[in-house]
């Protein structure tokens, strides 16, 4: 899998690269407009970072650019801009995704995942971890081949923590992606914990493994090892 | 109390006085002259009674008439010479009154004889004189201060139409909607001096305003990067296996304050863009089915907490406004509710055509009802919150031409929305 970072801002730049290195995708990155439409000439990419504000550029440019080079590309809008416009705008002409700035970077992997997901295999697509199976289009969930039925958000919360499996999720980052800003911290902790204790007890029902580890003092992490 | 009639008022109050003092000294004056007049031909009188009795030996038949008495008696010397005038009053059988004479009393002198001369004339006819003239000066005084007051009125009004054209400007002007007042010139120099030091007072608030807000914008937006690349940094640093607890609260309490910052900033940044009208696309949104949808979202809130939830929707509120700001507004509103609420408390949702009420059980407040909306206003037991909540609230508010309430009854915190502002005012 091949990733494309398109960020002015060289350590934010670095610290997704590093983050997607480890989840074993390729990337490279491009600090101006010109670098970035100069690699999406040359090069295809399963998926492209775009930060709006370029110094030389608008980010809004290269995603029409490129939609007319691979349409096969997934798009995710990353920008500082919270601003509506932009946000139509930018799934208008071809974009997958929008995420403001500051994001988790478990949160950009989640979405990563779930665009490549839904652009390589065209809806006949499942999640398969050891036992666990998930069928994203059906949103059906499987523990040796056995159905359970999950609440919207466990579910939600599950696909989370398999798009960043092996990780360290902190409670703010879990809480962000369930609930967005719109919760205080604390009362989301508390439902979090709910949610994780409900998630944990209906897998364990069909399998002996405990996938979901609780880390002390910062959140939770899916073990697949 | 209008200027104009208060200036009225003021003018009736000054004419009254003057009148009345005006009047009362004119009165005296005018009975001084009347009795100077009066007394003058006294004297003549009684100079040519003198007159007549030095060329007669006994006295002669003086014309005497009501009006005009004469009394001349020879009495033998026996009083010392002396004058006196004074006011008397007669009794007349005729009118059937007693009428006001000045009577001129003397005793005098003449070669070997003494006389007393009394001289008396009828005042009546000078009372009436005086009653007459004043009457008529006080018809005169009416109609000049009917004259003066309606030509008050009329040229004040067309004198002042230029200020009250100003007050309805700056009445409508809302800072940031519009560059300056850009008030007119008026063909009163005073007027137009106004207009201008409004003009340019209104044109410095505006750039003050936009500067300020260009500030706020761009400091929250400058925050999103900076802010995301501590996450980022914190999210790889606590893929680390090898820290220990120690280190893992450290990077906790670094997660949780950065998460703060940046809500902070979003909301900051949501603020300056309801300022600055960036929410212009308007439709008819249904108050009752978005509050309902709300409620959904909530729901998981709203049962932690145990709190029962009235609705009485009487009829449908329909607004004309952006559906994001009504969707800010709302959630605000309904966060609030359950966040400052009781456990196992109450929220009780009103809808009428033209307003929404949205009441919640809870503490009562511990700061100031008046600074309730204003930025970073928090309650103290909520070291949480951000206090931009109900700013956010006031501005949508502010900006769409709503009208917000406040009140705390009984243990009951009530908000309440109403769409008809303009008809109010």
């Amino acid at each position: 899998m091949k990733l494309l970072i398109i960020e002015d801002e060289k350590v934010l730049s670095e610290s997704i690269s590093a983050f997607f290195e480890k989840e074993g995708f390729v990337c490279e990155t491009a600090m101006t407009f010109d670098a970035a439409e100069e690699k999406i000439n040359l090069y295809h990419y399963d998926c492209l970072i775009v930060d709006l504000t370029l110094p030389d550029g608008n980010g809004l440019d290269i995603i029409k650019a490129v939609k007319k080079i691979s349409s096969q590309t997934g798009i995710i809008i990353v920008s500082a801009r919270s601003a509506l416009d932009d946000k139509i705008i930018g799934l208008e002409i071809g974009a997958d995704d929008y995420l403001t700035k500051p994001f988790h970077l478990a949160e950009l992997n989640a979405r990563v995942k779930s665009v490549i997901r839904r652009k390589s295999f065209e809806g006949k697509n499942e999640i398969v971890i050891n036992e666990i199976k998930i069928l994203p289009d059906s949103a059906e969930v499987f523990v040796n081949n056995q159905l359970i039925v999950l609440t919207r958000k466990e579910y939600e919360l599950l696909l989370f923590f398999i798009a960043n499996k092996n990780r360290v999720l902190n409670r703010e980052s879990i809480a962000e992606h369930l609930w967005g800003d719109d919760m205080d911290a604390a009362d989301s902790f508390n439902f979090i914990y709910t949610h994780i204790k409900n998630l944990r007890k209906k897998i364990m029902e069909k399998t002996d493994t405990d996938y979901i580890l609780n880390v002390y003092g910062m959140g939770y992490k899916f073990s697949t090892l | 109390m209008k200027l104009l009639v208060k200036n009225t008022i003021l003018l009736l109050l000054f004419s009254l006085i003057t009148f009345i003092v005006g009047g009362i000294i004119f009165y005296f004056n005018l009975k001084t002259q009347i009795y100077q007049e009066v007394d003058q031909s006294l004297e003549l009188e009684k100079a040519r009674i003198i007159q007549k009795l030095m060329v007669s030996d006994s006295i002669p038949d003086f014309y005497t008439s009501f009006e005009n008495q004469i009394k001349v008696i020879d009495n033998d010397g026996l009083v010392a010479p002396y004058q006196k005038i004074s006011d008397t009053i007669i009794y007349d059988s005729i009118e059937n009154d007693y009428i006001p004479f000045r009577m001129l009393e003397s005793n005098i002198k003449l070669y070997t004889k003494t006389f007393k001369i009394d001289i008396s004339k009828s005042l009546i006819n000078k009372g009436d004189l005086i009653r007459d003239i004043l009457l008529l000066m006080f018809f005169l005084f009416i109609s000049l201060l009917a004259v003066m007051m309606l030509t008050n009125f009329t040229v004040s009004k067309r004198l002042l139409r230029p200020f009250y054209t100003t007050l309805g400007i700056l009445k409508n002007y809302n800072v940031g909607r519009t560059p300056g007042l850009k008030l007119p010139k008026t063909a009163t120099t005073e007027f137009t001096l106004l207009n201008e030091v409004l003009n340019i007072m209104s044109e410095k608030i505006h750039s003050d305003f936009l500067s300020l807000k260009e500030f706020t914008e761009n400091a929250s937006h400058e925050m999103q990067t900076p802010l995301s690349i501590i996450r980022a940094k914190v999210e790889l640093l606590i893929q680390d296996e090898s820290l220990n607890h120690e280190q893992l609260k450290v990077i906790q309490s670094i997660t949780e304050s950065t998460s703060r910052l940046s809500k902070m900033s979003r909301a900051l940044v949501l603020i300056t863009r309801i300022e600055s009208l960036q929410f212009h696309e308007t439709k008819s949104i249904n108050i009752n089915l978005l509050l309902d949808k709300l409620l959904g979202n909530f729901s998981e809130l709203i049962c932690e907490k145990g709190i029962i939830v009235t609705k009485a929707y009487q009829d449908e509120c329909i607004i004309e406004m952006n559906p994001t700001l009504v969707d800010i507004l709302l959630s605000n509103l309904l966060n609030n509710a359950i966040k400052h609420n009781l456990q196992n408390g109450t929220i009780f949702i009103k809808i009428s055509t033209s307003s929404f009420i949205i009441s919640n059980s809870g503490n009562k407040l511990t700061t100031n009802t008046e600074e309730l909306f204003q930025r970073f206003m928090k309650d103290s037991s909520k070291p949480d919150s951000l206090g931009l909540g109900l700013a956010i609230v006031k501005k949508i508010v502010d900006t769409n031409d709503l009208i917000i309430d406040y009140a705390h009854h009984d243990g009951l915190h009530t908000i309440e929305i109403n769409l008809d502002s303009k008809k109010l005012l």
